[in-house]
């Protein structure tokens, strides 16, 4: 498909690496010369240079002849004005990056005319993912699937647990619950395990399991399962604002801590409940006096990755349970995994994941499209959300006879609100929602691409 | 650098090439010559042997950056160069070593220059060899890798770095956002092109074998005849249809490629176009105008002038006539024209018409700034501002352009030939041309082996640029 970015910042040079990867075709319009160079160096994409909004530019982009805009610039108005643009010119679709909450109502008012088709906001997916991982404290990660009665968690495993050497054909057995292990980290490796696959100390697990069993299954983990009561957050960034809020409606103790008196007020202005405090939120001796040791968790939201890693460092050796650092530059984060950096928001890549999701469906419009697109380990392991319906193959056989491709597993089946953990006698209906677990060098379009060939 | 994947990207060159002789390889097989179709039998089953086990080497990181992506480069053309050589020495058919490298590096480079007095006495098999190096280096070997295979990691744009290595012109560009679609477009439009020229060589009467030779190295503006008077004993038809492509090959593929998305108005403003046509037929003109009466009528004089500044214009080669035998203002302007070549992104070698418009107006804003220190001025191109590192760029390539051709001409004139002969013979070797002026007016067999092999890294130097070659000489590039 061919699509056109407008903005090659953070977030659109992470969409463009994404979809460049899923066979698209990308135009990517910057207005400053030299990243629109370094990315035609380091992607194989085309780049111009010139402001997006501009008329001729646009046309000399082709924008007309494409399927796709995604107008991404930090300016809110200049992509909306892309938008409405390029639907002048002849584009069918459109996502804007709109952040401030402001707009909200008029791109609900103006839907037609805006021609969007989605909007993101990178800072509220972010907020919304802390917020979540802020419900259930034992595990690493979490997403939902099946408007939530399904989630994926993630944890690990140390010696001594109970799943420690266990083959994953008995996992059920030990926590007499329905589970499914569904990915397994291990140093570099991933592992898209079967029933055989035994459990190590030291993997990072993935457990696909029915929401209301989720509480259940950390308890025989002898995992946290206590919400986080009292937060604090460093740096008053736009996502501490959202999150701040969704914290302060559901009754936690927020504690702000900022370091430019302006922004500090600001702050403070609007969440009166909120407790906010000026000063460096690197310094150790504020922290200190701040208790910040003692709170449930510590997010750490400024605008400097480097200042917010060493704060996680730091906190988790000071014994907090739940340190959640946001990184947006740096790109080998992966490095900081053992360091107690295991918990990373990173809110280009969750709104590049969202994109993803929205082309995949838009390029299967008649099979069964992908509802939700989640990646784990690095990206390296995708799970997507489908329907059921009456084009899908195998339906009412048994998964024991139903051949899947390879490093592909379904995780469980939403059948009207039910769910099922899927063995070998369950069978996939029309009209259930499944949850499909692959590797993500293999893109899946439709449900229909998890079946092996017939022969 | 990353040495394993360079390996990887030359094995691959070396298996196109050995396919690439097959055609070669039955030519002779079919006309019986058999110390020629065992040589090339040999050549292809050695760049077998190598090119596999380098193909298959693993890399560990399929990345590229600038500096591997030069290097591999220019280490393609030198082995390209080596082993296309092999069929010449192993025939017997030129006697000493440099001038079978010598013959080869001019058929990539596409310059077109010979050390053979008689070619017709060579092989058939190795004469359709001799124009597909300059079919196949005119518009690049890594090019049509890329149209086969991304050759670096898909999701880095390594493989732009290879692109902007081998095409010629100041920033190269994709065509689509695809590099294999794009490598694509530009080898289909080649392809198009060069099966329409055969095509008209054909309504001309002119024999299918030296069609296809004469239509390879115009497409690649080359310059390899497979007669010994080039193009002389041709019909006027068939000079007009070769002048014609021969300008039209020195013409930007961008061009073309606006003119398939019916894009002509942006076509016709682009100025190097515009440049390039005037200059041709002012050329022509005074060319046209000071060898008036040598030949019988209008039709031959301005087929005579028009051929030859196209040719030279082109970097192809070709010659009607013997024009260093011409009045000395046309043989000046033949002497100009060398340095100027085609347009950026066409298959012509020389300094290219964008390069010089740009020293021009850089020339212009220096004169100015002298009577007016303080005043602010832009250069522009195609209606775009040109930012200061591309100007200081093209002005330290025309440095490092002229150090080469200075230093090229001191080396070969310990032969001991004239300063004349010396001089236009290493440039029309830089710019990829062909004939020279003097002793090297018809083919380089006056010089020494060192001096052919001086000449052919030249040429290789003038087709990509200086910098892919150049580089490998510098210690630098070696360290880690």
């Amino acid at each position: 498909m061919k699509i056109v970015i407008i903005g090659g910042g953070k977030v659109g040079s992470t969409i463009a690496n994404q979809l460049t990867r899923e066979g698209h075709d990308i135009t990517i319009i910057e207005q400053s010369s030299s990243i629109s160079e370094s990315l035609s160096d380091s992607l194989d994409i085309m780049s111009m240079c010139g402001n997006g909004g501009s008329l001729d530019v646009m046309r000399a982009a082709g924008v007309g002849d494409n399927e796709l805009i995604i107008a991404c610039t930090a300016k809110d108005e200049l992509n909306l004005l892309c938008c409405m643009t390029a639907k002048r010119l002849g584009c069918p679709n459109a996502i804007a990056r709109v952040r401030n909450p402001e707009y909200s109502e008029l791109m609900y008012f103006l839907r037609d005319e805006l021609n969007l088709s989605m909007s993101i906001n990178p800072e509220l997916t972010a907020a919304r993912e802390i917020f979540r991982q802020l419900e259930i404290p034992g595990v690493l990660r979490r997403e939902s699937f099946a408007k939530g009665r399904v989630e994926i968690v993630e944890i690990v495993l140390k010696s001594g647990d109970l799943l420690d050497g266990c083959a994953l054909a008995d996992v059920h057995k030990k926590l007499k619950r329905r589970v499914l292990v569904c990915a397994v980290q291990r140093g570099d490796e991933v592992f898209i395990p079967d029933g055989s696959f035994v459990l190590l100390a030291g993997d990072k697990i993935h457990i696909c399991a029915p929401a209301t069993e989720l509480v259940g299954i950390l308890r025989s983990l002898n995992l946290s399962r206590r919400k986080a009561k009292n937060v604090i957050i460093i740096g008053a960034s736009r996502i501490a604002k959202y999150l701040t809020s969704m914290l302060l409606k559901t009754g936690s103790r927020v504690k702000v801590v900022e370091i430019n008196p302006a922004k500090a007020e600001e702050f403070a202005e609007q969440f009166p409940e909120a407790e906010t405090i000026c000063g460096d939120g690197s310094g150790e001796n504020l922290l200190r006096s701040e208790n910040a040791e003692q709170m449930d968790a510590v997010i750490a939201l400024t605008n400097i990755d480097e200042q917010n890693l060493v704060l996680g460092m730091y906190m988790t050796s000071l014994g907090v349970k739940q340190v959640i650092t946001k990184v947006d530059h740096i790109e080998f984060s992966g490095i900081f995994e053992d360091k107690g950096i295991d918990r990373v928001i990173s809110p280009k890549k969750l709104s590049a994941n969202e994109v993803v999701r929205y082309v995949r469906a838009m390029q299967n419009s008649e099979g069964s499209s992908v509802v939700a697109l989640h990646h784990f380990v690095d990206g390296k392991v995708e799970a997507l959300e489908f329907n059921v319906i009456d084009e899908t193959r195998h339906r009412g056989e048994m998964l024991m006879n139903v051949r899947l491709r390879p490093d592909i597993l379904i995780g469980s089946i939403n059948r009207m609100g039910h769910i099922i953990i899927p063995g070998g006698r369950d069978t996939l209906e029309a009209g259930d929602i499944v949850v499909v677990v692959s590797h993500s060098r293999r893109v899946i379009l439709d449900l229909n691409d998890i079946f092996a060939e017939e022969e | 650098m990353n040495g394993r994947m360079i390996c990887n990207i030359l094995g691959m060159a070396m298996l196109a090439e050995g396919a690439f002789m097959l055609p070669a390889l039955a030519i002779s097989l079919f006309c019986g010559e058999g110390a020629a179709a065992r040589a090339f039998a040999v050549t292809v089953a050695l760049l077998l042997a190598l090119g596999l086990p380098a193909v298959r080497l693993k890399a560990r990181r399929r990345d590229l950056y600038a500096r591997s992506g030069l290097a591999a480069t220019g280490l393609t053309w030198i082995v390209l160069s080596f082993f296309g050589a092999l069929p010449f020495w192993f025939s017997g058919a030129i006697d000493s070593f440099a001038g079978c490298l010598f013959e080869t590096a001019s058929g990539f480079s596409t310059t077109g220059a010979t050390i053979l007095t008689d070619i017709e006495a060579l092989p058939m098999g190795l004469l359709y060899w001799r124009s597909f190096t300059n079919w196949l280096g005119g518009m690049g070997v890594l090019v049509f890798l890329l149209v086969l295979s991304p050759l670096a990691d898909r999701n880095s744009g390594g493989s732009m770095y290879l692109l902007r290595a081998e095409s010629p012109g100041i920033h190269a560009s994709k065509l689509v956002p695809r590099m294999n679609r794009s490598a694509s477009i530009l080898y289909m439009i080649y392809t198009a092109l060069t099966v329409l020229e055969f095509v008209l060589l054909l309504c001309g009467r002119v024999p299918v074998f030296n069609a296809v030779t004469l239509a390879f190295s115009t497409a690649g503006t080359g310059g390899f005849a497979v007669t010994n008077d080039s193009l002389a004993s041709y019909s006027p038809y068939v000079q007009w249809v070769v002048a014609a492509f021969m300008f039209l090959f020195g013409v930007n593929f961008n061009i073309y490629f606006l003119l398939l998305v019916r894009q002509v108005r942006k076509a016709a403003k682009n100025t190097e176009l515009r440049v390039y046509v005037c200059i041709t037929l002012i050329a022509a003109a005074v060319i046209f105008g000071s060898t008036w009466g040598s030949y019988s009528g209008v039709e031959e004089s301005a087929r005579t002038a028009l051929f030859q500044v196209a040719s030279i214009l082109s970097t192809t080669g070709f010659s009607t006539v013997d024009f260093s035998a011409w009045p000395e203002l046309s043989r000046t302007v033949m002497l100009l024209l060398m340095f100027v070549g085609g347009c950026a992104g066409s298959t012509a070698g020389g300094a290219k018409v964008v390069r010089i418009q740009l020293m021009f107006k850089a020339a212009r804003r220096s004169i100015y700034r002298t009577f007016h220190p303080n005043a602010v001025r832009l250069i522009h191109s195609d209606g775009e501002i040109v930012d200061r590192e591309t100007v200081s760029s093209v002005c330290e390539w025309f440095l490092l352009y002229f150090i080469i051709i200075a230093a090229s001409a001191l080396l070969i004139s310990a032969d001991g030939l004239s300063m004349e002969t010396n001089i236009t013979a290493a440039i029309s070797c830089i710019n990829n041309i062909g004939p020279a002026f003097g002793s090297a007016a018809q083919n380089y067999a006056c010089y020494s082996g060192f001096s052919q092999i001086i000449l052919s890294l030249a040429m290789l130097i003038g087709r990509l640029e200086i910098y892919p070659i150049l580089v490998l000489f510098l210690p630098a590039m070696y360290k880690k």
